[in-house]
């Protein structure tokens, strides 16, 4: 009965198999295939180093600010001595360049680690689910706190005068603008999750432009995109760069920012890009590893220590 | 697009072995599309690790090993994926030139088995495969790959008992 069961089982497989018409697929279109996912795995791998570099620059500008007001320090240098002037989060309490202790609301706890972004006259600090204005007085104020907070994320304008603030919702990501000194909301847009590949299902703030904020957007297929959102002129329209642009970050010289893309070949590259004209690159170089940008003298160091410095 | 060298060796891989694996992927899943869809993520997976495959026994015990995990876990992934219909699918009519009874009966039971079952059963009994490749393709023991293929048996053998099918010796076929 056994090597009935087998036997028939193996002839109904080989009958079953032969229905099947095949070649199902060039060997061309999985190699495109292929290229295709090892761009969007370089793209993401892209995406990882730009986030820790942006968080190295942010942590370095902030100390900066407070230590001889230069607005923009490089990420490497020398550590500051003598009694600290920069503030401090330990758990739920913050503390302030005079020494001055404040409590933040028990409310954000739940919402993990405190980040602290310098504003005009004072700091945001956000958790994941709240954010708070903090005044150098120590007076904190609510800025940010309901049910639609979850993944919240702070990014002021250059300034410091406003604040673009991402909260993430199941239906998508809700980006809102406050005046800082007032707390008053000059900007909301939706950004609905969407099965278009060129709609905004994953946008965030990735940086400001001039009175526009800086949208990023990783589709459900295909290359991060990037967007300008002109708050005044009501929610943002969705509209991407044609420019294969995917991540933007950092301000540069002549009203530029600093921005990655790839070329044909794979290869990510960095230079200046311009929302003015649809975030269009100038000055790239494709033939090294982003490891760590200097905002301030627009210089990339090359694994291996190599310096690339383009010409503005 | 541009094709290098070891793009063109992928290619005339695809064209030498695709067939063959593409009906490994329907045995393994029962539907034409979703074969295809199958075998395109397993040949663009071993695309990604072609420069490390090189060899064709080695690519094709790759795709073999891709198709019988990705199908695993398509099958997990069924009942978040699977949506009511008030239309039932098509099925072989039991009157399909060729198709007789209990081949049609074998066939519905087969796709009826647990994933890991039915993927030892395509492997030892369809690909040829010994235990120890079946094992390798699986990522499993050889233990395993007999503890499973003697659980699918038996449940085939039960399956087309219930059916009313009785199969005598040299009259099947």
């Amino acid at each position: 009965m056994t090597n009935d069961v087998e036997t028939l089982l193996r002839r109904t497989m080989r009958e079953q198999g032969v229905r099947v018409d095949g070649p199902p697929v060039g060997g061309e279109e999985i190699v495109r295939r292929g290229q295709r996912v090892r761009r969007t795995r370089r793209w993401a791998m892209v995406a990882g180093v730009v986030v820790v570099v942006t968080g190295l620059l942010g942590g370095a500008v902030g100390l900066g600010s407070f230590r001889d007001h230069s607005s923009v320090v490089p990420a490497t240098g020398a550590v500051p001595t003598g009694p600290p002037k920069v503030v401090s989060v330990q758990k739920d309490k913050l503390s302030l360049p005079g020494g001055k202790t404040v409590a933040l609301p028990r409310s954000g706890l739940t919402g993990g680690a405190w980040v602290i972004t310098p504003v005009a006259g004072g700091w945001v600090a956000n958790s994941s689910v709240a954010a708070v204005l903090v005044s150098p007085a120590g007076v904190v104020s609510s800025l940010v706190e309901g049910a639609h907070t979850a993944n919240l994320s702070v990014v002021a304008s250059p300034d410091g005068e406003r604040v673009a603030v991402t909260q993430a919702g199941t239906a998508g990501n809700l980006v809102q603008v406050y005046q800082v000194r007032t707390r008053k909301l000059i900007g909301t847009t939706s950004l609905v999750r969407s099965e278009s590949e060129v709609g905004p299902p994953e946008s965030h703030v990735l940086g400001w432009y001039r009175d526009s904020v800086v949208l990023g957007s990783v589709p459900p297929s295909g290359l991060p995109q990037v967007g300008l959102w002109d708050f005044a002129a009501g929610p943002w329209n969705g509209k991407v760069s044609q420019h294969g642009v995917g991540i933007v970050q950092g301000a540069a010289d002549g009203d530029r920012l600093l921005g990655y893309t790839m070329d044909p070949k794979g290869r990510v590259c960095v230079g200046f890009v311009d929302p003015a004209r649809d975030f269009a690159m100038s000055g790239q170089s494709c033939d090294f590893q982003v490891t760590q940008a200097l905002v301030r003298s627009f210089r990339w160091h090359r694994a291996g220590s190599r310096l690339w410095s383009p010409t503005c | 697009m541009t094709v290098d060298g070891d793009d063109q060796g992928f290619v005339a891989f695809v064209s030498d072995r695709s067939a063959s694996l593409l009906r490994t992927a329907y045995l393994l899943v029962g539907d034409q599309s979703r074969a295809e869809d199958l075998l395109q993520t397993a040949l663009t997976k071993t695309y990604l690790r072609w420069g490390q495959l090189r060899d064709p026994a080695a690519a094709t015990a790759y795709v073999r090993r891709v198709l019988a995990n990705t199908a695993t876990s398509w099958w997990r992934l069924r009942s978040f994926s699977e949506r009511p219909t008030d239309r039932l699918p098509e099925v072989p009519g039991a009157d399909q030139i060729g198709a007789r009874e209990d081949q049609l009966a074998m066939w519905r039971h087969l796709q009826a088995l647990p994933a890991r079952q039915r993927t030892v059963l395509v492997l030892r009994y369809y690909e040829d495969l010994t235990e120890r490749e079946t094992a390798a393709a699986m990522g499993i023991s050889v233990g395993g790959v007999k503890s499973m293929a003697s659980r699918g048996l038996t449940r085939l053998r039960a399956l087309m008992g219930i059916s009313g099918d009785v199969m005598v010796a040299g009259e099947v076929f």
